[in-house]
């Protein structure tokens, strides 16, 4: 059942009527029984996998609970008893025993996750290493829906119990809710369970400004997927399709339509995720703050999926800069190698492992792989050249002026565009290949003999997209100078939100690209 | 005071729904085709709900009905007050629950059935389904209709990719299937947007030109002439019906000779119309006795009658159905015959019309409605202008369109023919089978389905060629003979496509080495065990094409190939 299909917009309409109309009480389980079946349609036997989680995560996390009481009566009780040295070491004793625990929880599931996801990426690797001469055979595997998103989700919880900055759900069910919430769990965002969880099993009483706010939400989330990113597809495709008949000039045009396209895709869909949460009074946290607005490589980070990095900081960059081996290393750099250089190979060593976890996590192919590290060794090189840009501009004063923000904003967007043809062509070689002839082979009649429009794209359909491209720039630039539009409609007269509520649903309907002559298409983070 | 302003609120909220779902339903009825220029099939089906009076002969059936029997003429010779409740390629159970729709408003005593349809034994194109079903009322039947007709999804064996069949929701809400017309919208549409003009009378489209009939290619050789089980069962659903209901089911086959009625679809017929106690009339050998010319009474070289042709038609049958049934002469009727005299004249104006059209262009340009009494593009945009200025005074937001009007031409009769059928057709065009069998026809390999035009440089000059108007599909269906083989395409978005071949005798082989005249043995020995086969053929199938081998006294009569499609 994806977002954009009928079949979810009636079991979305339906899982919010009941949702209000049910006793406040059963609203949690409700929404668990609903979570549950939206993942069976999907596929029954998912429910195995999930289950699996659930409960192994639940069953871990009560456990290092209960060692971390054990420990805090224990110390309670013999306080006076104990010395300092004893203390340390029952306490490091315990440590021990949680440790232990958290990594049987961590192998269990992350072994889930590559098995199901990363058999085929590594039996093919060793079938092309040992040069076996019969055609590679995938194992048809399992990879159920959002499993790297719940997954993730879940560990976070039970690293955050570990640490005691999170008490553990005592409620399986509710636990189980958390994991399964169904409007996050086919492309997340990544959410923490103490920031959900308050409104996710609080009651909720039907509130108009909600219920609007959340709708409003909803319908903007369908008209960036359904009318930009799934009417951009058919061009997408056919340009990287194509690589003999399209490159050059063309392969710019794609980089561009496909950071377009993912864009709308990807906040098209949260957009949905949090306006469904939102309609039911529950708040998701934000994944996405304008980055197309980000005037460097680590800005764009910091705006882009947003639960993604702050999740691989919290849960792989700060552990890995702060574990045993990582702390010799770096006293051992600061003592031998350059002042500048010693202090920041840790930092280094931390980025490259969460570049090539996030890279791993995208994908079981080496494109991602490789996408990952360049988003690396970009950030990597600009941090290095930093001193150079600030004596240029020590020299040279543009920085404060307007035109030099829009020359950032551009670049990154240019730098991270092309860092995501990895991703678009799927194969390491022929991107280099295509991205390369961008320089060797542009030719700018491309933009007026009318070969654009021979790619699967109409002249009405390039109007739409402008016209879409024109609002969702100017629905961004409002954000950007604090205004919350939907607030501001909110608060107009004459039921004026419900006007453009009820306008953009028939836009949605009539310029949507889905149906007879379109491939239903489902979101891309979908498939990570 | 809180009730009263409780009350205001939820009206202003029921006022907003309303306004909205008005709005919503307008641009709806803008979107769907209007079929009233080019291809005006699809405004057939609805017309009948506008009808006054009831009917003594309810016809249902395809072009074989609605183009060659005028029911103005039964009108006008005997006082027979009939219908035609036919469309494009109007198959057997399409024909039966717009009979059983029918049924709902008035019980003839006669119900006449054209038989060609029987050919078709699973549904065939999606755009023929919606010019049939879009214009019936909802009821079961219709529901019943529209599961019987659905094309089901399929996956393409040569491709792998699964052709998008059809929804039921796309039926109930038609925005959901016709919304990527808005780039296609045309003057027409928004004339009728609301309301759409006749293009028939009593069921029956009329054309006044004429382009005499010429030799018909040879038939087409099938593998099985038993007709489907599926037709069939609607065939017998359809004589339990009138049969409960005391009405008189009469099987007929029109005069016309393309496509083509073999020998024995016709014993069939026989055989099933002296099982169930019905009338049948094969009307082709009759066509002398009705007094058909078909040098100057076919529009289309023989395919369907023109005006002449289906007047000669009616009297003919018309007299049949006096004789033969109990049926009342209607035209001493004050009541019938007022309504009557109003359809005359409009037949009579219509035919003028059509024969000033061929006196001043020498062709009929405008296959449009017959009438134009209440429609106008100002009257809608007055309409939407009205909304426009409810929206303006809520929301101070502004909407307008404009349009202009047109007039029907050639050109955008072509313009809505391709429209129609471009965004009817599920999508997917066809892909060659080139894994399938081919044959080498002047050292050019021609698989089915690959597009014609490719291959014809190569073929060279056809020592025979042969034309018309698809029955099946939008365009011209060809028929080439290139020697001892005859290749036969059809059109797909103004492309045409091989749709078989076949070896008319001994002088050409297969590419495996058959060729007309060798044993079976030989057969069995080139392609081994056939995938099946019956008493007078076997057939191979392989990645989509079919290769037929027709056997008499166990010796080759005849080789084809086909697509696995049309098994």
């Amino acid at each position: 059942m994806l977002f954009n299909s009928l079949p979810f917009v009636c079991y979305l309409i339906l899982t919010l009527v009941l949702f209000y109309v049910i006793p406040k009480k059963a609203q949690w389980p409700f929404l668990l029984v609903a979570s549950y079946a939206f993942y069976a349609i999907a596929d029954w036997r998912y429910l195995v996998f999930i289950a699996t989680t659930t409960v192994s995560v639940y069953l871990v996390a009560r456990k290092v609970e209960k060692i971390n009481l054990e420990q805090k009566e224990y110390i309670k009780l013999h306080k006076s008893e104990l010395t300092k040295e004893e203390k340390q070491k029952y306490k490091n004793k315990m440590k021990a025993k949680r440790w232990k625990w958290l990594l049987l929880c961590l192998f269990f599931n992350l072994g889930i996750l590559a098995v199901t996801k990363y058999t085929n990426f590594v039996l093919h690797n060793v079938h092309n290493i040992i040069n076996d001469a019969a055609e590679f055979k995938p194992v048809d595997m399992i990879v159920p829906l959002g499993i790297s998103f719940y997954t993730f989700q879940s560990l976070g919880y039970i690293i955050d119990v570990y640490r005691g900055k999170q008490e553990a759900q005592k409620n399986i069910f509710k636990f189980a809710l958390f994991v399964s919430f169904f409007p996050q769990l086919a492309q997340g965002p990544i959410s923490r369970y103490g920031d959900l969880a308050p409104t996710l099993f609080a009651e909720h009483r039907f509130e108009r400004k909600t219920v609007t706010s959340g709708v409003m939400r909803i319908l903007w989330g369908y008209f960036k997927k359904v009318v930009i990113a799934d009417r951009l597809i058919t061009g997408v495709t056919t340009l990287i399709g194509n690589t003999d008949e399209y490159s050059g000039a063309f392969v710019f045009v794609a980089m561009l339509f496909y950071a377009f396209q993912l864009y709308c895709d990807f906040t098209g869909g949260i957009d949905i995720t949090i306006g469904i949460a939102e309609a039911m009074g529950i708040k998701v946290a934000e994944n996405f703050n304008l980055p197309y607005f980000s005037k460097n490589i680590k800005e764009y980070w910091n705006r882009w999926h947003i639960t993604m990095g702050t999740w691989f900081t919290d849960y792989i960059f700060y552990p890995i800069s702060v574990c045993g081996p990582m702390l010799k290393l770096s006293k051992w750099s600061r003592e031998h190698l350059p002042k500048g250089i010693g202090k920041r190979v840790t930092v280094y060593l931390a980025s490259f492992a969460v570049w090539l976890t996030t890279g791993i996590w995208h994908g079981a192919a080496w494109n991602f792989i490789v996408w990952g590290l360049m988003n690396f060794v970009v950030i990597m090189v600009s941090q290095e050249l930093e001193p150079l840009y600030a004596k240029f501009h020590k020299k040279v004063h543009i920085k404060e002026k307007a035109f030099y923000g829009v020359f950032e904003i551009v670049r990154t967007i240019l730098l991270m565009s092309a860092i995501r043809m990895f991703d678009c062509y799927r194969d390491v070689p022929m991107t280099f290949k295509m991205v390369g002839t961008m320089f060797t082979d542009f030719d700018f009649s491309v933009f007026t003999n009318g070969e654009l429009l021979n790619i699967g794209l109409t002249t009405a359909d390039y109007a739409i997209l402008l016209i879409g491209f024109a609002v969702v720039l100017a629905v961004s630039l409002f954000k950007l100078h604090g205004v919350d539009v939907r607030e501001r409609l909110y608060n107009k007269p004459f039921g004026c939100c419900y006007h453009i509520m009820a306008a953009l649903q028939i836009v949605i309907l009539v310029y949507g690209a889905y149906g007879v002559g379109y491939d239903p298409s489902q979101f891309i983070y979908t498939q990570f | 005071m809180k009730h009263r302003f409780k009350f205001k609120k939820l009206a202003f909220a029921a006022l907003i729904l309303v306004f909205w779902l008005f709005v919503l339903f307008s641009v709806q009825c803008l979107i769907v085709p209007k079929y009233q220029t080019g291809i005006v099939e699809g405004s057939m089906i609805e017309e009948y709900y506008d009808e006054e009076l009831d009917h003594e002969v309810i016809m249902v059936g395809d072009c074989e009905v609605y183009e060659n029997i005028s029911t103005i003429e039964l009108w006008k010779e005997y006082g027979i007050t009939s219908y035609i409740r036919g469309s494009a390629q109007q198959l057997t159970w399409h024909s039966y629950y717009l009979l059983e729709d029918t049924l709902r408003y008035e019980t003839p005593k006669v119900v006449v059935f054209n038989v060609l349809a029987l050919k078709y034994n699973e549904p065939q194109s999606e755009a023929y389904n919606r010019m049939t079903l879009d214009g019936m009322r909802w009821s079961s039947s219709k529901v019943n209709a529209i599961k019987a007709s659905m094309i089901k999804d399929s996956v393409d064996k040569e491709t792998g990719k699964v052709k998008e069949g059809e929804n039921f929701i796309d039926y109930v809400f038609p925005m959901f299937r016709y919304h990527s017309r808005w780039s296609e919208l045309s003057a027409d549409d928004f004339k009728h947007i609301y309301t759409k003009n006749k293009v028939t009378h009593n069921g029956y489209y009329m054309r006044v030109d004429s382009k005499a009939q010429e030799d018909f290619p040879p038939p087409e050789l099938l593998y099985d002439y038993k007709f489907g089980d599926n037709a069939m069962k609607y065939l017998q659903m359809m004589t339990d019906l009138c049969k409960e209901k005391g009405i008189e089911l009469v099987l007929i086959k029109a005069p016309t000779e393309e496509p083509y009625w073999y020998d024995q679809w016709d014993s069939q017929m026989v055989k099933f119309a002296e099982e169930n106690e019905l009338s049948y009339i094969n009307f082709i050998p009759l066509q002398d006795e009705i007094g058909l010319d078909m040098s100057v009474d076919t529009y289309d070289k023989g395919l369907h009658l023109n005006l002449s042709g289906a007047e000669k038609f009616a009297d003919y049958f018309g007299k049949w159905l006096v004789e033969n049934h109990d049926l009342t002469d209607y035209r001493e009727n004050p009541e019938y015959s007022e309504v009557w005299q109003e359809k005359v004249e409009d037949y009579e104006k219509a035919k003028e019309a059509q024969f000033k059209e061929i006196a001043e262009y020498g062709k009929i340009v405008s296959l449009g409605p017959i009438e134009t009494k209440e429609n106008s593009i100002v009257k809608n945009l007055i309409v939407l202008a009205v909304l426009a200025a409810l929206c303006l005074t809520l929301v101070a937001c502004n909407t307008s369109s404009t349009t202009e009007e047109s007039v029907n031409s050639t050109s955008s009769e072509a313009a809505q023919t391709s429209e129609t059928v471009s965004k009817n057709e599920p999508a997917g065009t066809p892909v060659a089978k080139n894994n399938g069998y081919v044959m080498a026809v002047n050292g050019v390999n021609v698989s089915i389905d690959a597009p014609m035009a490719s291959l014809l440089e190569g073929l060279g000059e056809p020592t025979k060629y042969y034309e018309s108007e698809s029955c099946a599909f939008q365009g011209l269906d060809k028929v080439y003979t290139y020697g001892s083989v005859i290749i036969r395409t059809y059109p797909i978005d103004g492309v045409d496509y091989v749709l078989n071949i076949e070896l008319k005798d001994d002088t050409v082989t297969t590419v495996e080495g058959l060729a007309i005249g060798d044993a079976k043995s030989k057969v069995t020995s080139l392609y081994g065990e056939p995938t099946d086969s019956n008493d007078s053929a076997v057939r191979y199938v392989k990645n989509g094409s079919v290769l037929t081998v027709f056997l008499t006294d166990g010796v080759v009569s005849a080789i084809s190939y086909s697509s696995e499609d049309s098994i």
